[in-house]
């Protein structure tokens, strides 16, 4: 088997050496950038991204702020990142909130990881004043941008404020953040009887950066299309490409994603299946633009039987890509769900590689990722040099630096998820002779969706039960596509005899799409039920009394 | 309002003859992923000039939700 060296890394102990040293190492060198509307670009370079950094850590620690929980509920832009890298350098934790899930979620969320700092962007304004109102612990809101009735302090006039003021500079060099100190809270997916709210430390989550550049190498523009509320896009999408010096475009609209990206031109990008469908779509109407569709049909079944991708299409593909948002793109990192492995083959004849990765929010996230240089297909890639696998009962389990603090506030739940020093993922998987990682199915009850986003069925089930006319529910992903991941949610029930006595299964139904309608206008589009179906008989059940999904 | 929208659907899926109504839901009905419902909002978002943030649009899973999203923003039909 041929060896590969790691590829060049750095590794820090905590955030503040990092925007530190990048800021010394790529000073003047473009680090993010962003569009508005217009498609006018807004870049920081990266002694900027150093410096509004630590000016909003001064400014928090001459508030008296260093150390707070900070809620960061905002869609991704520039002060989401200046926030969240401010509250890291002066010690503190921000708490990141996925901005989908209901206000009342949110604002539990908030309560719960003990913010004391909110930080806003306009459009989440209105559910801010909301935690101020019923929150007492909430010391300061910030909005990023500005506040239309001027009741709030806009972030970039706090930090102004505070720096003139001059008592931050002194009092942030006290508060050095340790290593192994928590820098966020993130939550997994679901609501707050199952999202878990896991502790991420300064260095784990930097050495799992750190440690997936030694596989990567994503050229000289990243653009990251995913929420930065997701560990996911933090670190894979942002973080990696900044500790190589690295040019970010960063997705702040995803209504606009692919304007942002022809702006931006990307060697490589980070996305989960439901994006790089679509960018496969994308790419076949550019090819079948520029020439015709069974031609490249053709030429694709050509370079399948000699084995060797884009050797034949690459001169039509580079003009039908000219001045698209594929005209540079080289590489895809893909995760959060299983791509279909037909799209990863057809891009890799368009001359895009696909790489997969595999990780949850709980190791950083990731555990592995494929190498540029011996890349597979069906594989998740090879694990990180800080993490060992090992298969127990099926069952993946990791062990390493890079794992999470535990669970806030929840020993036993963290107690729960570790088999000694190693953490349970609940994934069903192997490694193969080569060390890549193969992933077969989950343990825990768990649709993943293509877009990445998980939907624990328990809990769906147990609001299903809440109607009398349910006896029994099992929540289930009814296949809608081609890839294994394209499902809608679907329920099954079986209707309780005795409220059901004197109805038909027409007004059965009825009554349910009626209930199913009323708890889908609470929930988040991704977690809708799309199918309602009813059965006649009891589900058959396992010795523990557990509805045997497999049958269904 | 309702013959620009399934221009703009065409224009975004391909898909046509759509025979909306007040009640089509994009999901359901028509059967779009949040890639394509993103798209056909952001392109209400140039048509009419107006802002609709990330998050409202998961509020609009009916034609007739985004009318009324649309009007409530001060858009006239015409």
């Amino acid at each position: 088997m041929k060896q590969y060296p790691a590829k060049e890394t750095v590794y820090y102990d905590n955030f503040r050496d990092f925007l530190n040293d990048a800021a010394l190492r790529y000073g003047e060198s473009p680090a993010v950038t962003c569009y508005n509307r217009k498609g006018e670009a807004h870049t920081r370079n990266y002694r900027q991204l150093k410096e509004d950094a630590f000016a909003f850590g001064e400014a928090l620690c001459g508030a008296g702020l260093s150390g707070k929980h900070a809620a960061l509920i905002s869609e991704n832009s520039q002060e989401w990142l200046t926030a969240w890298f401010g509250v890291a350098a002066s010690g503190g934790v921000t708490v990141c909130i996925d901005i989908e899930h209901r206000d009342e979620t949110i604002i539990a969320m908030a309560a719960q990881a003990d913010a004391e700092i909110l930080i806003v962007s306009p459009s989440m304004l209105f559910l801010g004043r909301r935690i101020v109102a019923e929150n007492s612990n909430i010391k300061k809101l910030l909005v990023t941008g500005s506040d239309p009735d001027g009741q709030f302090e806009a972030m970039a006039q706090f930090t102004q404020r505070l720096l003139e003021e001059g008592s931050g500079r002194e009092a942030m060099k006290l508060c050095r953040p340790k290593k192994e100190q928590t820098a966020t809270i993130v939550y997994t997916s679901g609501t707050t009887s199952t999202a878990k709210p896991v502790m991420l430390s300064q260095h784990g989550i930097l050495r799992n950066a750190g440690d997936s550049l030694t596989l990567l190498d994503s050229g000289k523009k990243v653009f990251n299309t995913l929420p930065l509320y997701h560990t996911y896009g933090f670190t894979c999408g942002v973080l990696c490409a900044l500790i190589r010096g690295i040019e970010v475009g960063l997705s702040c609209d995803l209504k606009r994603m692919i304007q942002e990206m022809t702006y931006f031109k990307p060697n490589t990008v980070v996305a989960v299946p439901l994006i790089i469908e679509a960018i496969h779509k994308l790419a076949w109407s550019y090819i079948k633009n520029s020439c015709s569709g069974d031609a490249a049909d053709r030429l694709m079944k050509l370079e399948n039987f000699l084995g060797r991708p884009n050797r034949l299409m690459k001169e039509k593909v580079k003009k039908a890509f000219a001045d698209t948002c594929l005209k540079d793109l080289e590489y895809i990192l893909s995760g959060g769900a299983h791509l279909s492995e037909k799209v990863a083959q057809d891009l890799e004849h368009f001359g895009i590689v696909v790489l997969q990765g595999y990780g949850i929010t709980e190791c950083s996230p990731s555990i592995s990722v494929n190498r540029n240089e011996d890349y597979r297909l069906d594989s998740v890639g090879l694990v990180l040099p800080s993490y060992e696998v090992r298969i127990v009962d099926d069952e993946i389990q990791v062990r390493g630096v890079p794992l999470m603090n535990g669970y806030y506030k929840q020993p036993e739940l963290t107690a729960q998820s570790y088999d000694g020093e190693w953490f349970k993922t609940g994934d069903l998987g192997y490694l193969d002779k080569q060390g890549h990682v193969h992933i077969t199915g989950r343990k825990k009850n768990l649709i993943v969706m293509k877009n990445g986003k998980k939907v624990a069925v328990e809990e769906m089930e147990e609001e299903m039960k809440k109607l009398p006319l349910v006896k029994e529910a099992m929540v289930y992903g009814a296949k809608s596509g081609i890839s294994e991941d394209d499902v809608k949610i679907a329920v099954m029930v079986y209707p309780d005899q005795e409220a059901a006595k004197d109805m038909t299964s027409y007004e059965i139904l009825e009554q349910l799409q009626e209930y199913v309608d009323r708890l889908n206008a609470q929930l988040p589009t991704y977690k809708q039920i799309q199918m309602v179906n009813i059965r006649d008989t009891e589900f058959e059940r396992t010795s523990s009394n557990k509805i045997k999904r497999q049958l269904v | 309002m309702l013959e620009r929208l399934e221009e703009i659907i065409y224009q975004v899926t391909g898909k046509n003859n759509l025979n909306l109504t007040d009640d089509t839901d994009f999901v359901k009905d028509l059967e779009l992923n949040s890639f394509d419902v993103m798209n056909i909002i952001s392109a209400l978002e140039d048509l009419y000039d107006v802002d609709i943030p990330t998050r409202d649009v998961w509020q609009l899973r009916q034609v007739k939700d985004a009318v009324e999203y649309l009007k409530a923003k001060g858009v006239e039909e015409q």
